[in-house]
């Protein structure tokens, strides 16, 4: 699909050079104005004699977001590579099988029914209720839309993203119902948490980002020869040896766990997961091998500087992040296919 | 680094270090506070106090109520904590629903005061609330004063109202273009205002919050007054331009005696605040003149 324009080695030099900057950028940037030298310092071991508010703001804010950004955007754009080749599908992304429509529809629950009660809950439960719901709300509909796209004979892609378009438009309707019997708070409430934010980052949530990000991307790649095989086609991939159906099975139910993690962790962020495998291609070629590592390097970086332009843009308020990466994304997505267009005719 | 930004590095970090020496010291009454007010209801207390002088910040609901120049915090219940910080505050002051908690936590490690003040929807409530601010803000001769007027306001409604053996029967609506027409319950500033106002809500037996109803509903309350609130009244002019909206309002009270009335849309949110209770004065005058 796409030319593989430059050596994989050099691409990744320049995007873990890039990354360390931007790592860099987004804990030494921000509303609070910090020197770089004291921003720095803070990340030091040892004492260095800073203000609180410094080592506070450096330690509990930026640090964590920054590494928060890192795995979630990996996880983000690696899922919507293997997903893209899984499904031969350029336009293939978590919410095309239904899993952040299932997440955004149980995080409403979460939210309009539950809020209201948990206030006598513990506060870790209080914290944890909606990340919960959102991820249950994502693995039920990806075993829905698994469950309707399976039949003896084997999975049907096409009826697979066909029935994630028809749970999507039921998710849709349990939110539109939610909508109606939800007060003003939760309904903004629910609009806010739809847009994705990385601003309760916890070093559980880094944690557990980490941990899916490494377990998801091992398993990723030992499958991408298999991959491979599958952009030719699924029947040339069964003549060359690879249990398609499993294959399928594995790699969705695995990305779906993926995305829901990340969903749960800081609400749906788009376009990541649709825009950076294209941008992997561009520069490397459709080989997995280098796909998903240049992938999960670019969907780090990008999250990064979206994040960083979510809360320093409009200081002292705060964007949604998953605005900052529609307002990115949408339109490179819009260049890449008038682009592509062009080279067809 | 070159001398310049050196230089202005250096001075930023004195600032810095002031700032939270200051903020080490707020005990001292020559010391000035920082306010940032989340929430309209507090704002419009901190104002009617005297005490804006010590607002350095408010949220988006009390935009309409602080100078141009003041900053805005966003949504209260969606605060960043470094966003805040970088204000340098010494009191963040809001409601219940302030948060999150993490960024209250935050800032409450880096010695800023969160107070959250009560938020309810009766009179109770408010005074309640205006006695925290003035502690607050330290100005509570002011708040005695402004407690007084409220009562005079309160007493005048009583009056006025002593002798209405059935009270009429009101009706906010909440228009939005391309949206339903909602319909304000019980639990709503809305209803709080209408209740005191010597009125009756007949949608708030069976409703909470704002709903969506349709007109067949609105007929069944026979409503003697439709209220709307100055932002839907900007561009629904008059009761023909209702009707034109909802045609089956054609069969109630309010349009046989051309009773549409409007109430300020700032003074809606946020709790039953000063601006509430002042329009609950009004609505009361307009409807038992």
């Amino acid at each position: 699909m796409y030319a593989k324009r430059f050596s994989a080695h050099h691409i990744y030099i320049i995007s873990i050079a890039l990354l360390i900057f931007a790592g860099l950028s987004s804990i030494v940037i921000g509303p609070m104005a910090i020197s770089y030298k004291q921003s720095l310092l803070a990340l030091l071991p040892g004492d260095h004699e800073l203000a609180k508010h410094v080592s506070l703001v450096i330690h509990q804010i930026r640090l964590p977001r920054t590494l928060l950004c890192f795995a979630i955007g990996a996880i983000l754009a690696i899922c919507g590579a293997v997903l893209q080749g899984l499904f031969r599908n350029p336009l293939a992304d978590p919410g095309i099988i239904g899993i952040t429509g299932g997440a955004g529809l149980g995080a409403a629950l979460a939210i309009v029914l539950f809020t209201p009660l948990t206030a006598s809950f513990p506060q870790l439960l209080n914290f944890a209720i909606v990340p919960i719901f959102a991820f249950i709300g994502g693995a039920i509909s990806t075993v829905l839309v698994y469950r309707l796209g399976t039949d003896k004979n084997g999975t049907s892609v096409m009826i697979m993203l066909l029935a994630g378009v028809a749970i999507t438009a039921i998710s849709g309707a349990g939110l539109g119902l939610l909508n109606y019997v939800a007060d003003d708070q939760a309904l903004r409430d629910l609009s806010l948490w739809s847009m994705g934010s990385l601003a309760s980052a916890t070093w559980t949530g880094i944690i557990l980002a980490y941990c899916t990000f490494g377990l998801l991307f091992t398993y990723f790649y030992r499958h991408t020869s298999n991959l491979n095989a599958l952009l030719l086609g699924e029947a040339e991939a069964r003549h060359m040896g690879v249990n398609t159906q499993k294959l399928k099975r594995n790699l969705i139910i695995t990305c779906a766990a993926g995305v829901g993690i990340t969903v749960a962790v800081c609400g749906p962020i788009g376009f990541i997961g649709l825009v950076i495998p294209h941008v992997g291609r561009m520069l490397t070629g459709p080989n997995h091998k280098t796909l998903l590592p240049i992938s999960a390097l670019l969907g780090g970086l990008i999250l990064l500087v979206a994040d960083m332009i979510a809360r320093s843009a409009f200081s002292p308020q705060e964007l949604p992040v998953g605005i900052i990466t529609a307002m990115l994304g949408a339109p490179f997505f819009i260049y890449l296919l008038v682009n592509q267009k062009s080279q067809m005719s | 680094m070159n001398k310049h930004s050196l230089l202005k590095t250096s001075l930023l970090t004195l600032v810095l270090g002031l700032s939270s020496y200051a903020q080490a010291s707020t005990d001292s009454a020559t010391e000035k506070n920082k306010i940032i007010s989340a929430g309209a209801s507090v704002t419009q207390i901190i104002n009617a106090l005297d005490a804006n002088d010590q607002v350095v910040a408010v949220d988006l609901t009390s935009k309409g109520l602080v100078d141009k120049s003041i900053p805005k915090v966003g949504y209260h219940r969606q605060l960043s904590a470094e966003n805040l910080m970088s204000l340098s505050p010494t009191h963040l002051v809001g409601s219940n629903e302030m948060g999150p908690q993490s960024t209250l936590n935050l800032l409450e490690q880096s010695g800023v005061e969160v107070d959250i003040v009560n938020s309810g929807e009766t009179v109770k409530d408010l005074l309640i609330r205006i006695d925290q601010i003035a502690k607050l803000t330290d100005h509570q001769d002011r708040a005695e004063k402004l407690k007084q007027k409220l009562n005079v306001q309160l007493d005048k409604i009583n009056t006025a109202t002593a002798n209405i053996k059935t009270p009429k029967k009101v009706l906010f609506l909440m228009i939005h273009d391309g949206r339903p027409i909602n319909i304000a319950g019980s639990n709503t500033t809305a209803d709080s205002i209408i209740t005191l106002a010597g009125a009756k809500n007949p949608a708030a037996t069976s409703i909470s919050n704002y709903k969506p109803i349709s007109g067949e509903a609105i007929v069944t309350m026979q409503p003697d007054i439709i209220l709307l609130s100055t932002r839907t009244a900007s561009k629904i002019k008059n009761m023909q331009d209702l009707i034109a909206k909802m045609p089956l309002l054609a069969a109630t009270p309010a349009a046989t005696n051309n009773a549409l009335l409007t109430i300020k849309s700032t003074a809606l949110i946020g709790g039953l605040g000063l601006e509430s209770v002042d329009e609950a004065l009004k609505l009361n005058q307009a409807i038992y003149p």
